[in-house]
């Protein structure tokens, strides 16, 4: 039996894999889904903050480590996604298919925007693209990845259940 | 001090949460030299450990993969190299015969030894040059060591060969350094010998060719050395015990002399008599 650490761990490095992987194999009009920040949601629905934030800060930092020049970046946006997914975990309260794909979608334009707030900070940047940014690469990025996501919960709360029948 | 640790352990959550943001703001703010350098020691001691694991299986992976192309490559090269010793050992032995090719003034006609008489000792051969090369009748064969034989039937594609070591086989000899006559015998085709009268001067270590007298092998050809002077039966006599140079146990390659038999000029005149009924 794999201790549910290493389940989650493993998890979380499949998700990047994927992402390295075949991410940019699946691109739709040059969207792509985010399996990382997927992995994490996965992670902190089912586990709590505590595992979020750890989760999304060695992600985070294990996808800066492939740009030295914007490392914290991702760990920051990571870790703030985490903790705030984590609030939401099943621990604490019960919460339906549609309640959990309006969580990830919040999730991601919370993670987008901590990451282009800072990337825009660092810059000296404007900050006037951002809503237009958020509009025209997070949401269709986070429909997508959220679609993804649903093929996958309709397999194993609805398909599975009655193959095994 | 334990309020301190107390308070981090019961609010673990939010704990995390601060030392996440503020190492990460750290390196959001620290400069590109900070950055690289910060990004290169993690790399080197949280993920090298993991890479170098990976890695490891990766190449005891292809360790085995390698292993298995290197078997096949073996084998291969085991074989070629099995071809390429034969063919070395194929060229040494035709270099040998070029040499005594060019060393002989005869015609001599190169021809593969491919079959010999099934029997012990054997006394023929069958090599694959026949009338179609020119050969003909009584032609002596011979090796890059010596006298061999000589062709005793022709065909259009392959000749036989009768050999020295034959017991009907009888060579005029002569030994070379007296240039004293005689006639080489052989008892069972395992031991050569010849008489020759008892005063002379023969002895062990003493070449002998053929002397050219019997009109099929041209004289001085090499046929043996003198292995044991011995007495003969009659006090006459000694007999002289001989070796012969040639190998027929490994003999592959022969030289058919195309000459054609001293009293062929004669067979004409012989065949032409006719005799009164």
């Amino acid at each position: 039996m794999i201790p549910t650490t290493l389940k989650w761990i493993g998890l979380l490095v499949v998700c990047l894999l994927v992402q390295g992987t075949i991410g940019h194999a699946i691109t739709i009009a040059g969207t792509c889904p985010d399996f990382v920040l997927v992995g994490l949601f996965m992670v902190a629905i089912r586990n709590g903050p505590m595992a979020a934030i750890l989760g999304g800060f060695v992600l985070g930092l294990t996808q800066d480590l492939y740009a030295p020049s914007i490392l914290g970046q991702n760990a920051l946006a990571q870790t703030l996604t985490g903790a705030f997914i984590g609030i939401f975990n099943d621990k604490v309260m019960r919460t339906d298919a549609w309640m959990k794909a309006v969580i990830l979608l919040s999730a991601f334009v919370i993670h987008d925007t901590i990451y282009l707030v800072t990337g825009i900070a660092k810059e000296h940047g404007s900050y006037s693209a951002l809503p237009v940014e958020l509009l025209v690469r997070t949401l269709p990025k986070a429909v997508y990845s959220v679609a993804v996501v649903g093929v996958f919960f309709l397999w194993d709360s609805l398909l599975k259940p009655n193959l095994r029948k | 001090m334990t309020w301190i640790f107390q308070l981090i352990v019961r609010h673990r959550a939010i704990s995390s949460l601060l030392l996440t943001v503020v190492l990460s703001l750290t390196m959001l703010n620290a400069n590109a030299q900070r950055q690289a350098r910060i990004s290169r020691g993690l790399l080197i001691s949280v993920f090298y450990p993991l890479g170098f694991t990976l890695s490891l299986s990766t190449n005891v992976r292809n360790i085995f993969a390698e292993n298995k192309r290197l078997r096949a490559e073996s084998a291969a090269l085991m074989v070629r190299v099995a071809m390429l010793e034969q063919r070395a050992a194929e060229n040494e032995r035709l270099r040998e015969i070029l040499k005594i090719s060019e060393s002989f003034s005869y015609d001599l006609l190169p021809a593969r030894v491919i079959m010999r008489e099934p029997a012990t000792p054997f006394r023929s051969v069958v090599i694959a040059a026949g009338r179609s090369k020119g050969v003909g009748l009584w032609m002596p064969v011979v090796d890059r060591r010596g006298v061999v034989g000589k062709v005793i039937q022709v065909l259009p594609g392959i000749s036989l060969v009768q050999l020295l070591k034959d017991p009907a086989a009888h060579m005029s000899v002569m030994v070379a350094r007296t240039r004293t006559p005689a006639i080489l015998e052989s008892g069972s085709g395992e031991t050569f010998s010849f008489r020759c009268r008892s005063h002379t001067d023969v002895a062990p270590g003493d070449t002998i060719t053929t002397s050219g007298l019997g009109g099929i092998f041209p004289s001085g050809l090499m046929v043996g050395f003198v292995r044991k002077v011995s007495d003969d039966p009659d006090p006459l006599f000694k007999r002289v015990v001989l070796d012969l140079s040639v190998d027929f146990e490994h003999m592959e390659e022969v030289f058919v002399m195309r000459l054609s038999p001293q009293w062929s000029a004669f067979r004409a005149e012989v065949d032409s008599i006719k005799f009164d009924k």
